[in-house]
């Protein structure tokens, strides 16, 4: 039961990902990348990571999906989609997702995290997930964030604060 | 894990989905009732029944006999005429965006009622337990955030579909609504969640009956109201029930909705139910903002004498006292409901940029506020002296 709820949303996922880029019309691109969002921290939720797929849901549906919906639809004419040479920038797309599908396989086949999927069941590394528990996952977050990880996590903070200041500087009408 | 557990879980769901969604005609009656009663008006008083002859009468048949329950049965007519009014869909309509936008609308809010906790576990016997809560998720609080914020897009994608302009702004008042009331949501539960010392709805409400040292100089008894956060938290309990006004899109803030200016706002293209699972949507909603309001402000499911009635040893008093915990809380719940009503036909509505202002101006910097003096003071919410609560306790041995 549980594989098959897997497999469903992997379906899914997958199936959505692909509107995003095929879809013709920008709106339905915006509706499946939510459903991708979705589908993303339905994976993690596989994973028992239910922290970071409720952060996953929070930032980008709650955040980043509601901006671009915004940019839409204070945009009338791009709704429709007209870009020429369309198949060349799929092909592009294409070969980019490619690569680093081929990058992300060689790398979990090398890497020992990859050892739960290799066993032929691919929802042992559901159950390998298990074996760490979920609140210490969620405790230990934290505990990184604010111990070994404190700089780069304010640095980070830095950065956000330096692209939200330069978003302001560009959309601020000249005043004198 | 068997099909036992998923064929349990399935029907746990589709009790809370099917309670709720039968609540929902109901508080539209009570909304005409109470909105009639503020502006000294009867309000619907035809559809009704008491016995054969009235029976009769409801249905036009006889006239002058005596109404008892004059216009309860009007939920019904209501819920008839949308089921068999006819569904039109614009011709301009973006179709697949249309027809799924009110889903969207509908499942956010139930799905919220997955993780709020109704009742203390039921120990039916040794190593029976009986959960009154469809999934004890560890993330609790920041799933229901998570579903949330997934509500606005189905105002946003049905204003859209509709290809309409009055829709159309609509949707996007919707969405600039969300992410402004969102942010100034989420520093309030972040107080909570500090003072809490947990992110689990369930840990919240035990915690709230813990008793113990309340804002740090006051001694109180956690089987008495004093623990519930309304207490500890008093300025985060006003703002939250602020954004949760805000959230639901309910007047003062329900600019996306705005009749007056917008005819229907996002749902004028909607007819039949498309429409009645977007109003549904908004009264789902508001229960889940109750349902959330009470449980992390009004101590859920407890009431004073909870604890005095939970010592019994017998089985029969424990149900008896989870029966009485869950209509506390639906009452909790539904307290908020009615104020949001109350409020609804009391209040004009917002202009746009008073709107922003109050979210982004008066709520925001007061729940920062709330938030720093929350972590400043280190003021935990009510527990006994000297004694964190144990981490490693289950709910049911720490509720007790």
């Amino acid at each position: 039961m549980a594989t098959l709820i897997f497999w469903l949303v992997v379906l899914v996922t997958v199936a959505s990902a692909i509107a995003v880029v095929t879809a013709r019309n920008i709106l339905h691109a915006a509706f499946s990348l939510c459903l991708t969002f979705l589908g993303v921290a339905a994976t993690y939720i596989f994973l028992h990571a239910d922290f970071v797929a409720a952060v996953q849901l929070i930032v980008y549906v709650g955040g980043i999906l509601v901006l671009i919906m915004f940019a839409i639809m204070f945009s009338s004419n791009v709704v429709e989609d007209t870009a020429e040479g369309r198949r060349g920038l799929l092909a592009l797309g294409a070969g980019a997702a490619g690569m680093a599908a081929v990058f992300a396989a060689v790398l979990l086949l090398t890497s020992r995290l990859a050892e739960p999927l290799k066993t032929a069941n691919p929802c042992a590394n559901v159950a390998y997930a298990a074996t760490v528990s979920v609140e210490a996952g969620q405790t230990g977050i934290g505990h990184c964030l604010m111990g070994p990880y404190l700089l780069p996590f304010e640095v980070v903070s830095v950065l956000l604060l330096a692209a939200l200041i330069g978003a302001v500087v560009i959309v601020r009408k000249e005043v004198r | 894990m068997g099909w036992e557990l998923y064929v349990l879980k399935a029907v746990a769901v589709l009790l809370i989905f099917g309670g709720v969604l039968s609540v929902v005609p109901f508080l539209v009656f009570f909304e005409r009732k109470i909105s009639a009663f503020i502006q000294d008006r009867v309000g619907p008083n035809r559809v009704g029944l008491a016995g054969p002859d009235s029976l009769l009468e409801a249905f036009g048949f006889r006239k002058g006999t005596r109404r008892v329950l004059g216009g309860w049965l009007q939920p019904l007519a209501d819920v008839i005429k949308l089921f068999t009014k006819e569904a039109l869909i614009p011709a301009h309509a973006d179709r697949p965006l249309y027809l799924l936008a009110p889903l969207f609308a509908v499942l956010p809010p139930l799905l919220a009622f997955v993780v709020i906790p109704v009742g203390q576990d039921i120990v039916v016997s040794s190593g029976v337990l009986v959960k009154l809560q469809v999934a004890d998720l560890h993330v609790g609080i920041l799933f229901v955030l998570a579903v949330a914020s997934l509500s606005a897009y189905g105002l946003a994608f049905g204003g859209w579909a509709s290809n309409s302009k009055f829709p159309l702004l609509g949707g996007v008042r919707a969405m600039a609504q969300m992410v402004s009331y969102e942010v100034g949501m989420v520093l309030v539960i972040l107080a909570l969640v500090m003072s809490y010392d947990s992110v689990s709805l369930r840990d919240m409400v035990s915690r709230q009956a813990a008793g113990g040292t309340l804002l740090g100089i006051w001694d109180c008894d956690g089987d008495w109201i004093w623990g519930w956060g309304l207490f500890h938290q008093p300025l985060a309990f006003v703002l939250f029930a602020i954004c949760a006004l805000a959230e639901n899109n309910r007047l003062p803030f329900d600019l996306p909705e705005c009749e007056s200016e917008l005819v229907g706002g996002y749902h004028t293209e909607y007819s039949s139910m498309g429409f009645g699972m977007f109003f549904q949507g908004e009264y789902i909603a508001m229960m889940a903002m109750g349902g959330l309001l009470a449980t992390m402000f009004l101590g859920g499911w407890h009431y004073p004498g909870y604890a005095w009635l939970n010592a019994s040893d017998s089985l029969l008093v424990h149900l008896l006292a989870a029966l009485i915990g869950l209509a506390v809380f639906g009452v909790k719940m539904l307290g908020f409901v009615f104020f949001a009503m109350w409020v609804r036909w009391t209040l004009p509505r917002f202009r746009w940029d008073q709107l922003m202002r109050v979210g982004w101006k008066g709520i925001i910097p007061l729940a920062l506020a709330n938030l720093v003096l929350t972590a400043a003071l280190n003021l935990p919410a009510p527990a006994p002296a000297h004694e964190k609560p144990d981490r490693n306790l289950t709910a049911v041995t720490r509720d007790r």
